[in-house]
C-alpha cells in the first residue's frame, strides 16, 4: 500500500510503504496510527528536498537494515562512500546540507552518514580560512585565542 | 524552495559525525575555525590520546627542553591537561609522563582504556651519565639502598598507598629516576582509583621492575581493581598474585594475561565471562586443569612456562610448597589426574599455545580431553 507524504510546501508525494520506512520517523508514525491512509505532513522538509531523499530511499528500497556499531570509539569509521551515493550526493552545498539535515530529521541513519562523509571529504586537507571561506563561516576567534588553540593541539599535527 | 539560506548544518551531534570521519589532523583545523566548531570537535579531538606518537613525543620533549631553558611557564602542560583531561577516553601513556598528563587534577575521569608502557630510554642525558658512571665503577648495594630510601622520603601521595609497594631496590639506578618511578607508580593508582569505567588495562611487562606491590599489599590491589566493574581486558605486569583472589575482584572480565600468578589456594568459584587467558610465567600442569575446570569458556589458552609436575594433585603436600622440579620420583601429572579434577565439565578450548620445552609427546595424550580444539600451536 502506497503512503502520501506531504512536504512542507504542500505537494504531495506518493511513495511505497517499504520505500517510505527507510525512514525511521515514518515507519514509527505508520507503527503508532495502524492502517490508515491519510497523508504524513512532514514540515520541515521542502518538496525539493523530499525528492532526492525519496531518489535515495528508492535505490536502497533493499538494502538490509543497519545494525548500530558497537564500537564506543567514534574514530574507526571508514570513510568509503558507495559510488551510486556518491554521485547522488553531487549537488550544491546548501542541498547537501538539506539532506543532511531531512536525513537527521526523518531518522535516515544510512543516508546521514553519507552526508557527513560527504562533508568530511570536502573538509579534508583545509586549513582553518579555507574550511571558512568553503562553509561560509565567520571567524569569531580573536587572533590570540586562534594561536592559543593551535598552541594546545599541536600535537595533532602531521609531522 | 526554501527561501531561508541553509548555514552549515548546525546540530552538534552532526558535526560531532562529520568529525568522526576525520583524522586529528584535519580536527586540529576545524577546531580553529569558530566557537562552535571548536567546542563540539574539541572532546573528539581528545578522545584518544598517545603519548607514543612521534608528534606527541616532539611536543613533550620540547616542553622538557624550553621548560629547562625557562622559557616555558611550568604549569603550562599541567594546565592543558586539567582543561582537556576528562575528555579523555583511551589513554596511552608512558608511565613517567602520567602524573606529567594527569597530575592530582582529578580531571582525568572518564577513561575506558588505559595502557600503561615503558620506555627504558626516557632517562635525561644526565641519568644516563650518572647510572654509566656508576656501573662503572662497581657500585655495591649501599649505594642502591640509599636511593631507595631517598626516593621513598616525604612522597607518599595517598594514605591509600601506605605500605603498598617499595620501589625496586635490585636496580641501579639515581636518586632521581627512582623518585620519578615511585611517583609515577602511585599516580598510576590514582588514575586506577579514580576511572571506575575503564573497560581495557594493559600495563606493560616492565612495569613491575620500577617498583614491586609487597606480598602484603594484595588486598590493596584487588580492592582496586574490584572498582573496574567493566573491566574486561586486563594484563597484569605483578608476580606472585592470586589468581582466584584476582577473578573473585574481576568476575566479568573477559581476557586476562597474567605474568607468574600465586596459587595459595584452588579455585572454587566458576567464572563464565573468561574467554582468553594467557600466562607468562611457570604455572603447573594440575593448576592449568584447576583454572580450566573453573573457567569453562575460555578458548585461547597461552601458557608460556607450563610445568609437567601436578603441583595441586600431589598428595600430603601443602599448595604452596610446589614439587621440586629436579626430583624425578615426582610424578607426572596423568590424563586420569585431569579427567577427575575436570569431572563433567567440557572445555570449550579451541585454540592452545604452548612454550617450546612442554613435552610434545606427554602434552599430546591431554589434547582428547578439549574436544573443541582446533589450533595447537607450540613456542619457541
Amino acid at each position: 500500500m502506497p503512503v502520501i507524504l506531504v512536504s512542507s510546501d504542500n505537494q504531495d508525494f506518493k511513495v511505497d510503504k517499504e520505500v517510505a520506512e527507510r525512514s525511521i520517523l515514518i515507519k514509527n508514525m505508520l507503527e503508532d496510527v495502524g492502517e490508515s491512509d491519510s497523508p504524513i505532513p512532514l514540515p520541515n522538509v521542502t518538496a525539493a528536498v523530499l525528492t532526492k531523499v525519496i531518489e535515495y530511499c528508492e535505490h536502497h528500497r533493499n538494502d538490509p537494515v543497519q545494525v548500530p556499531e558497537e564500537t564506543d570509539d567514534p574514530r574507526k569509521r571508514s570513510n568509503d562512500i558507495e559510488e551510486w551515493d556518491m554521485k547522488f550526493m553531487q549537488v550544491d552545498q546548501e542541498m547537501l546540507f538539506e539532506i543532511i539535515l531531512a536525513a537527521n530529521y526523518l531518522d535516515i541513519k544510512p543516508l546521514l552518514d553519507v552526508g557527513c562523509k560527504t562533508v568530511a571529504n570536502i573538509i579534508k586537507g583545509k586549513t582553518p580560512e579555507e574550511i571558512r571561506k568553503a562553509f561560509n563561516i565567520v571567524n569569531d576567534f580573536t587572533p590570540e585565542e586562534e594561536a592559543q588553540i593551535k598552541k594546545e593541539n599541536e600535537w595533532a599535527e602531521d609531522r | 524552495m526554501s527561501p531561508v539560506k541553509t548555514h552549515f548544518p548546525s546540530p552538534p551531534e552532526t558535526l560531532l559525525l562529520i568529525g568522526s570521519y576525520l583524522l586529528p589532523v584535519d580536527l586540529l583545523q576545524c577546531v580553529q575555525v569558530c566557537r562552535q566548531w571548536n567546542s563540539a570537535l574539541i572532546p573528539l579531538l581528545w578522545h584518544t590520546i598517545d603519548s607514543d606518537l612521534p608528534t606527541w613525543r616532539k611536543v613533550l620533549q620540547e616542553y622538557d627542553s624550553e621548560h629547562a631553558q625557562g622559557q616555558k611557564d611550568e604549569l603550562w602542560l599541567q594546565t592543558l591537561f586539567n582543561k582537556h583531561a576528562h575528555h579523555i577516553r583511551c589513554l596511552k601513556v608512558h608511565h613517567r609522563d602520567i602524573f606529567r598528563f594527569v597530575g592530582q587534577s582529578g580531571s582525568c575521569t572518564r577513561l575506558q582504556s588505559l595502557e600503561v608502557f615503558h620506555l627504558d630510554g626516557n632517562e635525561t642525558h644526565k641519568e644516563h651519565a650518572d647510572q654509566g658512571y656508576n656501573i662503572k665503577h662497581g657500585v655495591g648495594l649501599d649505594y642502591v639502598d640509599e636511593c631507595v630510601k631517598e626516593a621513598y622520603r616525604d612522597i607518599i601521595l595517598s594514605p591509600l598507598f601506605e605500605g603498598v609497594f617499595r620501589p625496586e631496590e635490585t636496580r641501579c639506578r639515581s636518586i632521581t629516576s627512582q623518585k620519578r618511578d615511585w611517583f609515577a607508580l602511585q599516580h598510576f593508582w590514582l588514575l586506577v582509583l579514580t576511572n571506575p569505567e575503564l573497560t581495557f588495562l594493559h600495563m606493560s611487562r616492565n612495569l613491575w621492575s620500577i617498583g614491586r606491590l609487597i606480598d602484603e599489599s594484595g588486598p590493596f590491589y584487588y580492592k582496586a581493581l574490584s572498582g573496574l566493574t567493566k573491566l574486561a581486558t586486563f594484563s597484569d605486569p605483578y608476580y606472585r598474585l592470586s589468581l582466584p583472589a584476582l577473578l573473585e575482584g574481576l568476575p566479568m572480565v573477559k581476557h586476562l594475561r597474567l605474568e607468574t600468578p600465586k596459587w595459595n589456594r584452588l579455585m572454587e568459584v566458576t567464572y563464565l565471562y573468561l574467554e582468553t587467558l594467557e600466562i607468562e610465567g611457570a604455572v603447573y600442569i594440575g593448576d592449568v586443569f584447576n583454572i580450566l575446570k573453573h573457567c569453562p569458556n575460555v578458548v585461547y589458552l597461552r601458557l608460556a612456562n607450563v610445568s609437567l609436575q601436578p603441583n595441586i594433585y600431589y598428595e600430603d603436600k601443602a599448595y604452596d610448597e610446589p614439587v621440586d622440579e629436579d626430583d624425578e620420583d615426582a610424578p607426572l601429572f596423568e590424563v586420569e589426574d585431569a579427567k577427575v579434577i575436570l569431572g563433567d565439565v567440557v572445555c570449550r578450548l579451541e585454540s592452545l599455545r604452548m612454550n617450546w620445552w612442554a613435552n610434545f609427546e606427554y602434552m599430546e595424550q591431554f589434547l582428547h580431553l578439549f574436544p573443541h580444539l582446533t589450533k595447537c600451536y607450540y613456542e619457541k
